[in-house]
C-alpha cells in the first residue's frame, strides 16, 4: 500500500455548470414558474388536442368492432362517421366514450347552417360557441394551440440552430467571414419580419406550413447571430480564455470548453424570446389571411373571422387571450431566463436590464 | 459632426446592396410560368406562334431568360440573326423557331443576315430569303409575289443590301430619325419604315427628345409599325396618356433592347452584367418606377409616393406616442421604485409588452367603431379628421413600443443613479426625485433614444395589420388588397420599400445618437447592429 500523494488540490472548489446554477436560480423565480407551468399546459393541450375535441370518440364499439382513438388508427373505415352519427346508429351493446368537446376543428356544426355564429353556452353543445362556418371555437382553439406552439418551436429550433452556429464561428475566427457575416445581418435585420413573411407568402405558388416557417426562420436567424456573436466575442477576449490559450488549447477545446457555455446563455434567451415571437408573427400572418390555408385550425384565422361578424364577441375573445396567454408565459420565461443565465447580472436582478441593447427585443408583430 | 454622418452613411452602401439582392431573391419564388420553353420553343413556335409569341413574351419580360448575374455570352442581334439564319439555311427541326425569330428580328437583323448570304449555298440562300418575305412586306419595299418567288427573292434581298447599306448604318439612322421628330411627313415616315426594326435603337430614346406630341405620336406609331407591339398613341390622348405610353415603350425596350442592338466595344463589356436578370431588374427599379400595378395601371412608384407618408404618420406618431410617455413613465417607476405603484406598472407594462398588436387593434376596433367611424373613408387633406381617425390605430400600435421604452427607461435611470455623480448630487442633499429628473433622467436617455432604429421596424412591420383593421389607406392597407389582387410588382416594391426605410431610420437614429453623445462620434463609425 504505497499511497502516493494526491496531486489533487485538498478540497475542490465547488463546480457547478452554468447552466445548472442558471436553472436553480430559475427554480426560485416565482413568475417563471407560473409561465413555465402556463407553456407546459399549453403544449398539453395541443399534444392532446384529440382527446379534448375531435369528431370521433376516444374509444368506441361500433357495429361490433372496438376502436381505440379511431381519428388515428381506423381514419378510413370511420371516414364518413362524426361523434352524433356514431351516436343515432348504435346497435344494442355498442357504446362510445366522447372527447370533451364531440367536434373536430375542420367539422361543421351538425345543426348545419343554424349553428353558425352560436354565443358560447358553457355547459351545452359548444362551449366556447361557433364560427362563421359553424365549427366549434373551442376545437379550434385547441387544435390551434398544437399549429401554433409546434409552428414556433420547429421554426425556433431552426433559427437559433443557424444564428447559433453562424453567430459563433464569425465571432471566434473574425476576419473576413465575421466581415460578411455582420454585412448580412445587418441587411436581413432591415426587413420588418412581418413584411417580408408576408410578401413570400403571397408571392409563392404553393403556400403551406412548411414555406412560412421557411421563411420566418430565414429573417429571424440574424438576431439569434448578432447576440451569440457578441457574446463569442466577448467571452474571446477574456482573460481566461487567453490563459487556456497561452497553454496550447486549440480553438475547437476553446470554443467547445470556454465560448461554448458562455454563448448558451444568450442562445436560449432568443430562442424563448423567439417562440414568442414566431407566435405572434404566425397568428399575425394567419389574421391577415397569407399565412396557412383557412382550414387549418389556427388562432389567428378565428380572430381574422371578427373582421366581418362584429358582434360576435367570443371570436374575439377567446383566440386572442390564447396568443396573450402563450407570449407573455414565453415572455416570463424569456426574461426570467435572461436575468438567471447571466452571472454578470446578478448585482441588478430585479432592476431590469440596463444596457440591454445586446440583448433580444420583445417580441413585436 | 458631418465626418460621423457621411461615414455612417457609406456603411450603408453595402446594406443597400444587401437589400436589393434579398428582394431579387424574394422575386425569383415567382413561379416561372412556362420553365420548360426553352426545351419545346422549336415545336411550340412551328404549330403554334402565336401561343409562343405570348409566353416568350411572358417569360422575358421577368428576364426569366437571361442569367442571374453573370452573363458570360451576352445575345443580341448579331449573334441572335446568325444563329436563327443557320437554323433556316441547315432546315434543321429548328428553322421554323429561327424564321420566325427572323422575321420578328426584322431590318435590325438584315446587317448581319444579307452580308452573309454570299457564303451560302443556293438552295440555303433561297430559304433565307423566303424567311425574310415577312420583313420586305412590313417594309413596303416589294410586292409579296417578288418576295415569295425564291430566285426572285434572292436576287431581290442581294440588290436590296447593294443599294441600301448606307441607309442601315448609325449616323443615316439618327438624321431620319431626327428630320421625323422635328416635322413629321409621310415620306420622312416611309424612310423610317424602309429599314424597319432597326430604326427602333434611335426610335425609343427619341420620344424623350421632344415634346412635340405630333412627333411622339409618329415615333410610337413607327415603333408599333416595326415591332409589332401595339403601343400606338390616340389623337385624343391626355398627357397622362401619353407619359404612360412612352413609359411603355421604354419597359419594352428595357425586355427586348438585345432583339434590335448589336453590343460592341464597352456595351458589350458592360452587357455582361447589364444583360442579366439582376442587371435589368435594378435598372427597372430605378428607372422603371417599379413597375406597373396590376389593379390600376398606375405606377407602382407613384402609388408609393402617395401611401407612404400615411404609414410614416402613423408610424412616427406612435413612435412619438411611446417616447412621450414612456420616459416620464420610467423615471416615475425608477423613482418610485419598489412602491406599489412600480409593481403595479411593472405588471401592466409586462402585459403590454406581450399584447399582440393586432388583437389590441382588433378589441379598440370592436369597442369603438361605432362611436368612431372607423369605416368612413379617410381624407388626406382635412387634418384634424386624419389624426382623429389615425388616434385609434396610433394607440393600438403604440402599446408594445411603449411598453418596451418605459421598461427600458426605468432600467437605465437606475443604471445612472448609481453614478458617481449622482450620488454627489444626493450627498449635498438634493431629494430622490431631484436625483431621478434632474441629473439622472437626461444621460439615461441616451440609450433609450438609440432604441428607435430598432422600434421603428417592429412598428412598421405592425403598421400593416392595423392600417388593414382600421381600414388606414397606407401601405399596408395597399398591400393586403395587392395580396388579394396577386399584384406581384407591388409586393416586391414593398418588400424594397420597407428594408430601405428601415435603414435610413436607423442611420437616423445612429446619427441622433452622435448628436447627442460626443463620445459616440469618437469612436468607429460601425454600424450599431454588429458592434462588439
Amino acid at each position: 500500500m504505497n499511497e502516493r500523494p494526491s496531486t489533487r488540490p485538498l478540497s475542490r472548489p465547488e463546480r457547478r455548470g452554468v447552466t445548472i446554477s442558471a436553472l436553480a436560480r430559475l427554480r426560485q423565480n416565482r413568475t417563471a414558474r407560473i409561465g413555465v407551468v402556463a407553456i407546459v399546459c399549453i403544449a398539453l393541450v395541443g399534444i392532446f388536442a384529440d382527446v379534448l375535441a375531435s369528431d370521433l370518440p376516444l374509444v368506441c364499439r361500433f357495429h361490433g368492432q372496438t376502436f381505440l382513438l379511431p381519428a388515428f388508427t381506423h381514419p378510413t373505415a370511420l371516414a364518413t362517421y362524426d361523434n352524433a352519427r356514431i351516436e343515432a346508429e348504435r346497435s344494442p351493446g355498442d357504446w362510445a366514450l366522447h372527447p370533451l368537446v364531440p367536434f373536430g376543428p375542420a367539422q361543421t356544426s351538425t345543426r348545419g347552417a343554424l349553428a353558425v355564429l352560436r354565443p358560447p353556452t358553457l355547459f351545452g353543445e359548444h362551449p366556447l360557441g361557433t364560427d362563421a362556418f359553424g365549427r366549434d371555437v373551442f376545437a379550434r382553439l385547441v387544435h390551434g394551440a398544437r399549429t401554433s406552439l409546434g409552428a414556433a418551436f420547429v421554426a425556433a429550433l431552426a433559427f437559433v440552430a443557424i444564428g447559433t452556429i453562424l453567430g459563433a464561428l464569425a465571432g471566434f475566427f473574425g476576419g473576413v467571414p465575421d466581415a460578411a457575416l455582420a454585412r448580412v445581418i445587418e441587411t436581413l435585420t432591415a426587413f420588418p419580419t412581418l413584411v417580408l413573411v408576408l410578401v413570400v407568402q403571397a408571392l409563392i405558388a404553393h403556400p403551406s406550413l412548411g414555406t412560412l416557417l421557411t421563411a420566418i426562420a430565414f429573417t429571424r436567424w440574424p438576431e439569434v447571430a448578432r447576440l451569440v456573436r457578441a457574446e463569442v466575442l466577448l467571452v474571446s477576449s477574456q482573460d481566461y480564455v487567453l490563459a487556456a490559450r497561452a497553454l496550447g488549447a486549440g480553438p475547437w477545446r476553446i470554443l467547445r470548453r470556454h465560448v461554448g457555455p458562455n454563448a448558451f446563455a444568450p442562445m436560449l434567451v432568443s430562442a424563448t424570446f423567439g417562440v414568442a415571437s414566431v407566435v405572434l408573427v404566425e397568428a399575425s400572418l394567419d389574421f391577415l389571411r397569407v399565412g396557412l390555408p383557412p382550414a387549418a385550425a389556427s388562432w389567428g384565422e378565428t380572430l381574422s373571422e371578427t373582421r366581418e361578424h362584429v358582434g360576435a364577441w367570443w371570436l374575439l375573445v377567446f383566440p386572442g387571450l390564447a396568443v396573450f396567454v402563450t407570449v407573455l408565459a414565453l415572455n416570463l420565461v424569456g426574461e426570467a431566463l435572461r436575468d438567471a443565465l447571466d452571472p454578470r447580472l446578478q448585482a441588478t436582478v430585479g432592476e431590469g436590464r440596463p444596457g440591454g441593447a445586446a440583448y433580444e427585443e420583445p417580441p413585436q408583430a | 459632426m458631418l465626418r460621423y454622418a457621411l461615414r455612417r452613411m457609406l456603411w450603408a452602401i453595402p446594406t443597400l446592396l444587401g437589400i436589393s439582392l434579398v428582394v431579387f431573391f424574394v422575386t425569383s419564388l415567382l413561379p416561372d410560368p412556362a420553365a420548360d420553353l426553352p426545351k419545346r420553343a422549336a415545336a411550340l413556335a412551328a404549330s403554334n406562334p402565336e401561343e409562343y409569341d405570348a409566353l416568350e413574351e411572358e417569360r422575358r419580360a421577368r428576364f426569366l431568360d437571361l442569367p442571374a448575374f453573370f452573363n458570360a455570352k451576352p445575345q443580341d442581334v448579331r449573334t441572335r440573326a446568325t444563329a436563327a439564319m443557320r437554323h433556316v439555311a441547315d432546315d434543321d427541326d429548328q428553322a421554323a423557331l429561327g424564321a420566325h425569330q427572323l422575321a420578328r428580328m426584322g431590318g435590325a437583323a438584315l446587317p448581319y443576315v444579307l452580308p452573309a448570304l454570299d457564303d451560302l449555298t443556293p438552295a440555303a440562300r433561297a430559304r433565307v430569303a423566303i424567311a425574310l418575305t415577312p420583313v420586305g412586306l412590313r417594309m413596303g419595299v416589294a410586292e409579296e409575289d417578288r418576295l415569295s418567288d425564291p430566285n426572285e427573292a434572292v436576287l431581290f434581298w442581294s440588290r436590296f443590301w447593294e443599294d441600301r447599306a448606307l441607309d442601315f448604318t448609325a449616323p443615316a439612322l439618327h438624321r431620319a430619325v431626327h428630320r421625323l421628330a422635328l416635322h413629321t411627313t409621310d415620306l420622312r415616315e416611309r424612310d423610317l419604315r424602309e429599314v424597319d426594326t432597326y430604326a427602333l435603337s434611335a426610335v425609343i430614346p427619341a420620344m424623350h427628345g421632344t415634346d412635340d406630341r405630333e412627333a411622339i405620336r409618329a415615333l410610337a406609331a413607327l415603333a408599333s409599325h416595326v415591332s409589332g407591339r401595339h403601343g400606338e398613341i390616340r389623337f385624343d390622348a391626355d398627357d397622362d396618356a401619353l407619359h404612360r405610353a412612352v413609359d411603355g415603350w421604354d419597359a419594352w425596350w428595357q425586355v427586348h433592347e438585345s432583339d434590335y442592338v448589336a453590343f460592341d466595344g464597352v456595351a458589350r463589356v458592360a452587357a455582361a452584367s447589364i444583360q442579366t436578370r439582376y442587371g435589368k431588374w435594378i435598372f427597372g427599379a430605378t428607372t422603371g418606377r417599379l413597375g406597373m400595378s396590376a389593379i390600376d395601371g398606375v405606377p407602382i412608384a407613384d402609388k408609393l409616393v402617395a401611401r407612404t407618408p400615411v404609414t410614416l404618420l402613423l408610424t412616427a406618431l406612435a413612435l412619438l406616442a411611446s417616447y412621450a410617455i414612456a420616459v416620464p413613465l420610467g423615471a416615475l417607476t425608477a423613482w418610485l421604485r419598489g412602491r406599489p405603484v412600480d409593481v403595479t406598472l411593472a405588471v401592466i407594462l409586462f402585459a403590454m409588452y406581450s399584447l399582440p398588436t393586432f388583437w389590441a387593434a382588433q378589441l379598440l376596433a370592436h369597442a369603438y367603431a361605432p362611436t368612431h367611424g372607423v369605416a368612413l373613408p379617410m381624407n388626406l387633406h382635412d387634418t384634424a379628421q386624419t389624426l382623429w381617425r389615425l388616434a385609434l390605430p396610433v394607440v393600438a400600435l403604440m402599446t408594445g413600443s411603449l411598453a418596451t421604452l418605459s421598461r427600458y427607461q426605468r432600467a437605465a435611470v437606475l443604471e445612472t443613479i448609481r453614478l458617481d455623480y449622482v450620488r454627489t448630487a444626493k450627498a449635498k442633499g438634493a431629494s430622490a426625485f431631484r436625483q431621478v429628473v434632474v441629473h439622472a433622467l437626461r444621460n439615461a436617455m441616451l440609450p433609450v433614444v438609440t432604441l428607435a432604429g430598432l422600434q421603428f421596424p417592429a412598428l412598421l412591420g405592425g403598421a400593416f395589420v392595423v392600417e388593414e383593421v382600421f381600414a388606414v389607406p397606407g401601405i399596408g392597407y395597399e398591400t393586403m388588397r395587392a395580396v388579394e389582387a396577386h399584384d406581384e410588382a407591388w409586393l416586391v416594391a414593398i418588400a424594397l420599400v420597407t428594408a430601405v426605410i428601415t435603414t435610413l431610420a436607423l442611420i437616423a437614429s445612429d446619427v441622433a445618437y452622435g448628436l447627442l453623445d460626443p463620445r459616440v462620434r469618437e469612436a468607429t463609425a460601425t454600424p450599431r447592429g454588429v458592434r462588439a
